[in-house]
């Protein structure tokens, strides 16, 4: 119902528009403006009927449109819908533009989280413009785990000093248990030397995906001692799925270990370490002596 | 009508129970209930790690209309019940109608439709029959949980495969709507809507025709991938493998440039015509696009699965078991003194080999080392609430 709310309401807002271009071009009886006119309203449409029907080519139409289609999304985003809301947060994403990052900064605490997350990720892709500031202003005020997570992981890859500081602050505070690894990753990365052997603790003690994940995120040379003693351990650790033939079906402690090893450390292996691999003795023991073990 | 046991220490008596409602291909309607076990815990999953439940488990969308079967086991098919929800907020009994007596019978059907609260995170509460009137004891619980639709976008390609000269590809018939729709059911019980973008039709040159190799499946990729999607390739056949769920974490890894699922139509001279086939490799390859284990997996290689696969009954309700379908095979000892499977409720993939269920389990029954393998709703949900970043 609400989609067919929608619809009603920006049919009659495109015909408003259309009426008030008519009569300008007569006027100025400019017919090449008003045929351009009349083929950006069709446009507009377009992008709506595709939010409407869930539709991803919308990303791709308001991309083609400019600017001028954050507007038209600003009101899509009001939807009781929230999968229309994913949807057009996936297209204000597109748009490196102060008016599109004001939107994705509201709709990071959409009530959704499925909207929130989406809308945290596009937000990311514009980091570098966007900056941690803005970032820690947002951590502050969004409601769910997940979100809280993609905040903290892109500050603790770009605070300053004095951020480090706010996010200190902000995570012993933490209203989510589930991100206090989350947090020692953060600020272990930004380079404070209590929650770095927090971190190695918690790598030791949990040995799972989630902590080689973040031990991937953090990538520092001071990490190698931990994951020496890390490649003791063969139980498995990550799913492979059903792997093309030749792959393993899972990797182990061991094996994600070596793998983190040869990237931190960049020391050559006489064996490759890009793909998926369940090393042998040797081979681990190889790993184990660039990290003197 | 008296039932007469005979109890040599202690014995637990079942009442009642639910089970699905019906048999065969997956309905949004009709789910599948987490069945397994007593005394066990659904992790959490944007509502705290619920303690011990007892009897059986369920999932649903808000506002979604289920139904499900309550089965008379000890107690008199005529005994007077009444199903009554714990919170009508979060779930509510539509039939029987309020304060009405369950019909009798052996088994009984009953509908149920998940409520439209406005909080995003789920909730839970029970579905429980009681004896004698509404406010009578509570004989059997079910715990509902009820999710706000958590979206994945899905982006199917059928792709012909041409010889490298541009000829000789045969497209794959599958019928992708239809076999979406059964996708659809599968995941709706894990609170996951899949929304499914227009299908993209297309042909692409390999070395050879109606055929990708391991080596070309980069070649397929380079073209029509779409952001923001799962994209899910029905080719008419990989060599060697039924269907391919690569997940974001793990591409790299394969050497492949883009997280991905592959279904191939044909395995050598058998072509797969069934929907239900189609629908449950699907799933099932998505579930491993959201990082979700088989109940087993060794190190050894791939090939060698049927080694150490688990073919109890048990598993094999799992959407996430090693094998599409399966019979009793090279049991130890005399294969005779060994029982057949029959049917796992979605039913025979061919004569005495049943299809796997469909189950996403709720309940985590396999804990410590082997976490991962159960569980898994949460374990699904909690991925792709990382983010699209994350997940496609």
């Amino acid at each position: 119902m609400m989609q067919k709310q929608l619809k009603l309401l920006y049919s009659a807002s495109v015909l408003i528009v259309s009426i008030t271009a008519c009569t300008a071009a007569d006027q100025s009886t400019d017919r090449l403006a008003l045929y351009s006119q009349k083929v950006e309203e069709v446009k507009m449409s377009q992008i709506s009927e595709a939010v409407l029907a869930y539709d991803l080519s919308a990303v791709d139409l308001a991309k083609a449109q400019g600017i001028s289609a954050i507007a038209e999304l600003k009101q899509l985003l009001d939807s009781e819908d929230a999968i229309v809301r994913v949807v057009v947060v996936t297209a204000l994403g597109e748009f490196s533009h102060p008016d599109a990052y004001t939107l994705l900064q509201q709709a990071a605490n959409d009530k959704d989280d499925s909207v929130a997350v989406t809308a945290v990720d596009q937000l990311i892709k514009h980091k570098s413009e966007i900056g941690v500031a803005s970032f820690i202003q947002v951590l502050k005020t969004v409601k769910s785990a997940a979100t809280q997570r993609q905040l903290i992981l892109v500050i603790g890859a770009m605070a300053t000093p004095q951020e480090t500081e706010l996010l200190q602050a902000f995570c012993a505070d933490n209203q989510f248990a589930e991100n206090e690894a989350v947090c020692l990753a953060a600020l272990s990365r930004l380079g404070l030397a209590k929650e770095q052997n927090d971190f190695t603790l918690y790598l030791l003690d949990k040995r799972n995906l989630e902590g080689f994940e973040l031990a991937e995120y953090i990538s520092q040379p001071w990490l190698l001692k931990t994951l020496g003693q890390l490649l003791r351990y063969t139980n498995p650790v990550q799913n492979l799925g059903d792997p093309p033939p030749g792959f393993p079906n899972m990797l182990r402690v061991c094996d994600k270990a070596v793998v983190l090893i040869a990237r931190i450390s960049q020391t050559p292996l006489s064996f490759q370490t890009n793909r998926h691999m369940n090393y042998s003795n040797d081979q681990i023991q190889e790993a184990a002596r660039i990290v003197g073990n | 009508m008296s039932i007469k046991l005979q109890v040599y220490k202690e014995m637990r008596l079942v009442p009642v129970r639910f089970e699905r409602a019906k048999t065969g291909a997956p309905d949004e309607a009709f789910p599948d209930i987490d069945d397994r076990g007593h005394n066990f815990k659904v992790p959490a999953m944007g509502i705290a790690e619920s303690k011990e439940i007892r009897g059986p488990v369920i999932g649903l969308r808000k506002s979604q209309k289920i139904k499900i079967k309550l089965v008379r086991e000890q107690i008199d098919h005529s005994a007077p019940l009444f199903i009554t929800s714990s919170d009508d907020a979060v779930i509510k009994v539509t039939k029987p109608a309020a304060g009405k007596k369950l019909a009798t019978g052996k088994s009984t059907i009953i509908e149920l439709e998940g409520g439209d609260f406005a909080q995003a995170n789920p909730k839970s509460a029970k579905i429980e029959v009681r004896y004698e009137s509404k406010t009578g004891p509570i004989i059997y619980e079910l715990t509902a949980y009820v999710f706000s639709p958590l979206p994945v976008f899905l982006q199917p390609h059928i792709v012909t495969i041409n010889n490298n000269a541009g000829t000789g590809g045969v497209k794959p018939a599958i019928n992708v709507n239809n076999v979406m729709t059964q996708v659809k059911a599968l995941w709706a019980a894990a609170g996951v809507k899949f929304v499914v973008q227009p299908i993209k039709e297309w042909s692409v040159n390999l070395p050879t025709a109606n055929k990708m190799m391991w080596g070309d499946i980069n070649t397929v990729l380079a073209k029509m991938w779409q952001a923001n999607t799962v994209n899910i390739y029905v080719v008419r056949e990989i060599d060697d493998a039924l269907g391919l769920g690569i997940s974001k974490a793990a591409h790299t890894g394969f050497g492949i440039n883009k997280p991905c699922v592959f279904a191939g139509e044909k395995s050598g001279a058998t072509i797969r015509a069934d929907t239900y086939w189609w629908a449950n490799d699907v799933a099932h390859e998505l579930g491993h696009f959201f990082t979700l284990w088989h109940p087993t997996d060794d190190t050894t290689p791939s090939t060698n699965w049927s080694q150490w696969g688990r073919e109890d009954t048990w598993s094999m309700r799992f959407l996430m078991h090693n094998y599409n379908a399966t019979f009793r095979e090279n049991p130890p000892g005399d294969p005779a003194d060994w029982p057949a499977f029959n049917d796992f409720g979605y039913g025979l993939e061919s004569p005495g080999k049943a299809f796997r269920a469909g189950l996403i389990p709720l309940k985590n029954v396999r804990t410590g080392a082997s976490a991962g393998r159960d569980g898994q709703c949460s374990e699904a949900r909690t991925h792709i609430l990382k983010g699209p970043g994350s997940l496609y």
